[in-house]
């Protein structure tokens, strides 16, 4: 396989703190000001260990997407029994936070 | 109105999703029904819940590589599935599974043709095709008019139904190229069963990304990219605002600033969506959850010999075949259910015409190419080898005067015809064979959209028949050049408006029902001799 698009993450960015308060948005995690100092110190170290493994030369070796050495399965495109398929919504009220008629219902959210 | 670029070039790509149209989503077995109670078609796979594995739908896979060869694409024969990482209230899993660095298609092309508004060619080019991607939508979000609600409300019934991106090159010069390579699309998959095409219940959506440069210019300007746009109109719009907002600010000195816009129909105008604090940073990777796609080379040998003909190549076809000009061909071969109507009409149309014809050797056949003033063909048609362009010309003829204006959209899709093709087919051969006039084919459709009867049944009903018979034409002229002996003579004396007179009883006294052709020969013969 040939990707149409090239991976260009060669050169990392050092962590700093910025970079903290960026990933902890993207996740929706919040950080205490400590939690970030900790996890920042453990990310330059997980770092440290990836620069290693790069530098294993791997010229001619396709890159492995998955340890399993099978292509994906595929299913018929038939729709289960309404009964089997469709979950009842008590369950899924059950699941999730505000589900209400029918709905879920979650904080407001419009884009102009 | 196409605006004036002299100085500055428009650079188009567009990124078209397209609903599939299989019976159950990309990665579990729901429904993809439109239109069910909210939260109905869901399961613990598109619902996202920990532990559920997505299983990819055979069908799906099937469709995307079939557009993959219909675009006389690459279809790859191993692709991945990425996760795009973003948090959204419509998308229960955090991700969306997508295809980026490997995906089904790579590279294709559409050919377009563009026409004036008379339907004239203008001229035809190539658009390519970078991509073409699977991929899962994401739920549908309701929010209340009044502002004062400070909740949304989530349906993920469309959750993870399986959809089709197809990002074009920066190819387009113009908005009414962005608008015809979006229909030919449509139509494209229309036709190979594909997506339903279906535009206001956004089966089929589309980003267009606009910029200009400078004439000569070989580097792209910077873009701005529309999103979501679901009607032929508004892509025209978006299209048309941006280019003249962003060539004020360029000619003004000032810069494009790349960013994503919302069109508004109403106002006609495009404006910034609300910038995000944050540059959007999906980090993909693959989904360890699905392996490598497969998609081997027998199953893509067998889909290519299976593949129907395509509307471009229908559209070629008969203006070769049947000679029927560019705006015809386009118009018979714009749908896939019409072009099949067509084609069966004109079939019958031949076939009964060639029964007819040898009991009427002498008398139909000179005449009828004549009478064939609009055919391409002109009057001198070896009998037989351009019968049928002249048949299929008045069956198209009879097609987009009579019977697409009863004809909904919606119920073209569905095939539901007012008229059987056959009827159109026999109509067409009658009216080549001079048996019925044009007037009298009106009436016998309407006759037929009414009724249940057939085109004999009416025909004999309403004495609906041309008459050929050169003695009983003979007949009526002869009273109707007695009862009128003044104006005859005046003819005689050389007052030559006076034949349009005789001709107008003539027709008249025949109830409209002599052969035109037939009948005006014969008054001149009798004033002449």
């Amino acid at each position: 396989m040939t990707p149409m698009t090239q991976n260009t993450s060669s050169k990392a960015k050092t962590p700093s703190l910025k970079m903290m308060e960026h990933l902890s948005k993207l996740s929706r995690i919040k950080l205490s000001d400590e939690e970030k100092q900790s996890f920042l110190s453990d990310l330059k170290h997980i770092l440290v260990f990836v620069e290693k493994i790069n530098e294993v030369d791997t010229e001619n070796v396709q890159p492995l997407y998955s340890p399993v050495e099978a292509f994906t399965p595929t299913q018929k495109d038939v729709a289960v029994a309404l009964n089997e398929q469709s979950m009842d919504h008590s369950k899924i009220a059950e699941n999730a936070p505000n589900f209400q008629l029918g709905y879920f219902v979650v904080p407001r959210v419009i884009e102009e | 109105m196409e605006a004036k670029n002299l100085e500055f070039e428009v650079v188009i790509g567009l990124e078209v999703h397209a609903q599939l149209n299989t019976e159950t989503k990309l990665f579990c077995r729901c429904r993809t029904s439109f239109g069910e109670q909210a939260n109905m078609n869901v399961c613990p796979v598109c619902l996202g819940y920990p532990g559920a594995l997505p299983v990819l739908n055979e069908k799906a896979l099937v469709k995307a590589a079939l557009l993959g060869l219909a675009l006389q694409g690459k279809v790859n024969e191993q692709s991945l599935f990425e996760r795009k990482n973003y948090f959204y209230p419509d998308s229960p899993k955090a991700y969306q599974i997508s295809q980026l660095q490997y995906p089904i298609v790579s590279a294709g092309v559409l050919p377009i043709h563009l026409r004036n508004k008379n339907g004239e060619d203008l001229y035809s080019k190539e658009i390519q095709i970078e991509r073409v991607q699977l991929e899962e939508d994401a739920g549908k979000l309701m929010h209340s008019e009044r502002s004062e609600v400070k909740q949304s409300y989530v349906d993920l019934n469309r959750c993870s139904t399986p959809l089709l991106e197809i990002v074009s090159k920066p190819d387009m010069r113009s908005a009414a190229e962005a608008v015809e390579y979006f229909k030919s699309l449509r139509r494209l998959l229309i036709y190979l069963d594909i997506s339903d095409g279906n535009m206001q219940d956004g089966s089929m959506r589309c980003d267009v990304n606009v910029s200009l440069r400078a004439r000569g210019q070989k580097a792209l300007g910077t873009r701005t990219e529309t999103k979501n746009m679901n009607t032929f109109k508004g892509i025209e719009e978006a299209i048309q605002y941006e280019i003249v907002r962003q060539r004020a600010l360029l000619l003004s000195g000032e810069k494009v600033i790349q960013e994503t816009m919302l069109f508004n129909s109403n106002t006609g105008k495009t404006k910034p969506m609300r910038s995000k604090e944050e540059a959007q940073d999906y980090r993909y990777f693959p989904d360890p959850d699905l392996f490598t796609v497969f998609f081997s080379k027998e199953n893509l040998q067998s889909l290519k010999e299976a593949m129907p003909e395509l509307p471009d190549a229908k559209f070629h076809r008969y203006k070769q075949e049947f000679l029927l000009s560019s705006y015809d061909a386009a118009l018979m071969s714009s749908s896939k259910n019409l072009a099949g109507y067509f084609e069966h009409a004109s079939a019958e149309a031949l076939a009964l015409f060639k029964e007819a014809k040898p009991a009427k050797e002498s008398s139909a056949a000179g005449e009828s190419s004549a009478a064939g003033e609009s055919s391409p063909a002109g009057e001198s048609s070896p009998a037989g080898k351009l019968q049928g362009p002249l048949l299929a010309k008045r069956v198209c003829n009879l097609i987009s005067t009579e019977l697409l204006s009863l004809l909904t959209e919606v119920r073209l899709e569905q095939a539901l015809f007012p008229v059987p093709a056959e009827a159109i087919g026999s109509m067409a051969a009658m009216l080549e064979q001079g048996l019925i006039s044009s007037k009298m084919a009106k009436e016998i459709f309407k006759a037929l959209s009414e009724t249940d009867k057939t085109v004999e049944e009416i025909v004999l009903e309403r004495g609906l028949k041309l008459i050929c018979d050169e003695a009983a034409l003979e007949a009526i002229v002869d009273k109707v050049l007695a009862d009128h002996a003044k104006v005859a003579a005046d003819f005689k004396s050389g007052k030559a408006k006076a034949m349009g007179y005789l001709i107008g009883q003539a027709m008249k006294a025949s109830k409209g029902q002599a052969e035109p052709k037939l009948l005006s020969k014969i008054i001149q013969d009798k004033l002449k001799s």
